[in-house]
């Protein structure tokens, strides 16, 4: 190992490796001895900072490794849909969520119909609070029965089939109505959706 | 040669008039003797009422794609069939769609014709600033420049090029308010007023629907209904199956649909692909889980805003 690639696991430490650095170093033949003088130089830096030093002895790398290699493979999905903020967790955070909470008004309703003599009132439930609270906890769910199961991989690529078909629905009227006929098509993804 | 005195009184009194109306309108601008709103109107037959073969591509960022086009009248019926040259071998078609069914957008497209006479339709320059300017060259051919620009930040930009002959859009672009292109259409081969036979339009493809089920705005008849559309947005069609789960609006240059389905939805949640957008939630009604979706090539706040405020209900 020469000093250039010394240089570049002390860059590394300091985080300022660049991505080619790192690249050279992660392929290099002497990944043992990176690993060495990486472990030497954290420790010389917690010492630095008097942190912690009771678990400085483990090496817990080979089971990180391990349990990495184990983990089933992201299939990739030719993705459009995602939950509102952008997270799209892994499905086994948060097993039990509840989505929405009924108004009082609901609750107490006598009429079933949603007819036209039925009084006029919102659907809409407080959105911009209840997205901001995030997803309440089911036990403070009282009587309101909508309980769902955050969605797992498969339930995505069932969201994802389900905007494939609205989307295309829309389609089929936009394509009656926006001045650019069957042009429009062109922005629909599958035909095939149920 | 020369002008005969009267017909050179008529022209000057033309261009007088048509100086007025720009000047009116705060646009000088004509573009061969039309304005802004003629070029519109022109584009809102033309698509429809001429026959022509191309190759277009789609672009949404990065993502490319061509298409092969074909569109003609037949017996005062169109015929239009669209093939996908890139990937998966599909087509959709739709056949026989009269040239005297006229849609929401179609009318609010034609404000030069159809608001002098019928104040039910709003002027679609009430919400977009329209101009035209000569435009370069698209698939050998001239153009003109068609700018739509919204007067508020609830739908997108468009940026069209017209066949300067015809009327027919050579390209179409939507852009965000910080003007950067969402998507292109833009044909790179056309052949304009060719000879196609009905013969052509066979071959295996998805048909495209035509289910309208209420005619002209009529959203008095629907059972449930947005409490809030930006303005001069109409409907312009419901799903005619009987599940009255979907709803179309249109201004004019801008289309979004609404789905209220009883189907539980597990979360928010919302899509973004090129201009289309879509922004989905949970509703609960009368005890049961139902979800509201919004798909539509507007911002994503508009579609949010409108999923907000549906009401259940006829509108008033």
């Amino acid at each position: 190992m020469n000093e250039q690639q010394r240089e570049a696991v002390s860059a590394l430490v300091d985080g300022e490796a660049s991505e080619l650095e790192v690249r050279r170093l992660l392929r290099s033949d002497h990944a043992d001895e990176v690993a060495a003088i990486w472990t030497r130089h954290q420790r010389v830096r917690s010492l630095m900072r008097r942190e912690d030093q009771r678990f400085g002895h483990l090496d817990i790398s080979a089971q990180v490794m391990a349990r990495l290699e184990a983990e089933p493979a992201l299939r990739r999905r030719p993705h459009w849909w995602k939950p509102a903020g952008g997270v799209a967790v892994a499905a086994s955070v948060a097993a039990l969520v509840v989505f929405g909470l009924a108004p009082p008004e609901y609750a107490g309703s006598a009429s079933p119909q949603v007819a036209a003599s039925s009084p006029v009132y919102p659907v809409q439930m407080a959105p911009a609070q209840r997205a901001a609270q995030g997803n309440v906890a089911v036990s403070a769910m009282g009587q309101y029965p909508l309980v769902q199961r955050r969605e797992s991989l498969d339930d995505d690529a069932v969201m994802q089939q389900r905007m494939d078909r609205l989307l295309l629905r829309h389609t089929e009227q936009a394509a009656l109505n926006s001045g650019e006929g069957i042009i429009s098509f062109a922005r629909v993804a599958s035909f095939d959706a149920p | 040669m020369r002008r005969k005195p009267l017909l050179s009184l008529f022209w000057l009194l033309l261009s007088l008039v048509a100086g007025l109306q720009a000047q009116a309108a705060g646009a000088a601008s004509e573009v061969d003797g039309l304005s802004a709103e003629q070029w519109l109107d022109r584009l809102s037959h033309s698509y429809r009422e001429i026959d022509y073969r191309g190759v277009f591509t789609h672009e949404l960022g990065s993502r490319l794609q061509s298409l092969r086009i074909l569109h003609a009248v037949i017996d005062g019926k169109e015929y239009e069939r669209l093939e996908y040259l890139d990937g998966e071998d599909r087509s959709v078609a739709r056949h026989e769609h009269s040239l005297n069914c006229i849609h929401q957008g179609h009318r609010l497209r034609r404000a030069v014709e159809t608001t002098a006479s019928d104040t039910r339709y709003p002027a679609l320059s009430d919400y977009y600033t329209l101009s035209v300017a000569p435009g370069e060259r698209i698939a050998g051919r001239d153009v003109v420049e068609l700018r739509v620009e919204p007067q508020d930040v609830y739908r997108f930009a468009h940026r069209l090029m017209l066949d300067r002959e015809t009327g027919l859009v050579l390209q179409s672009e939507l852009l965000d308010g910080r003007d950067r292109t969402l998507e292109r259409f833009r044909f790179s081969t056309i052949e304009i007023g060719a000879a196609i036979e009905r013969a052509e339009f066979a071959g295996e493809a998805y048909q495209a629907q035509h289910r309208v089920a209420v005619t002209d705005g009529q959203s008095h008849t629907m059972p449930w209904h947005p409490g809030w559309v930006p303005q001069g947005f109409e409907l312009a069609g419901g799903d005619g199956s009987g599940a009255n789960d979907m709803q179309t609006y249109t201004d004019g240059m801008a289309v979004f649909s609404i789905f209220l389905e009883a189907r539980p939805m597990q979360a928010e949640g919302q899509a973004r692909r090129g201009a289309t957008v879509a922004y989905g939630r949970p509703v609960v009604i009368e005890g049961a889980p139902w979800s509201i979706t919004v798909v539509g090539e507007i911002p994503q706040l508009t579609a949010r805003r409108i999923a907000n405020s549906i009401v259940i209900g006829a509108a008033p």
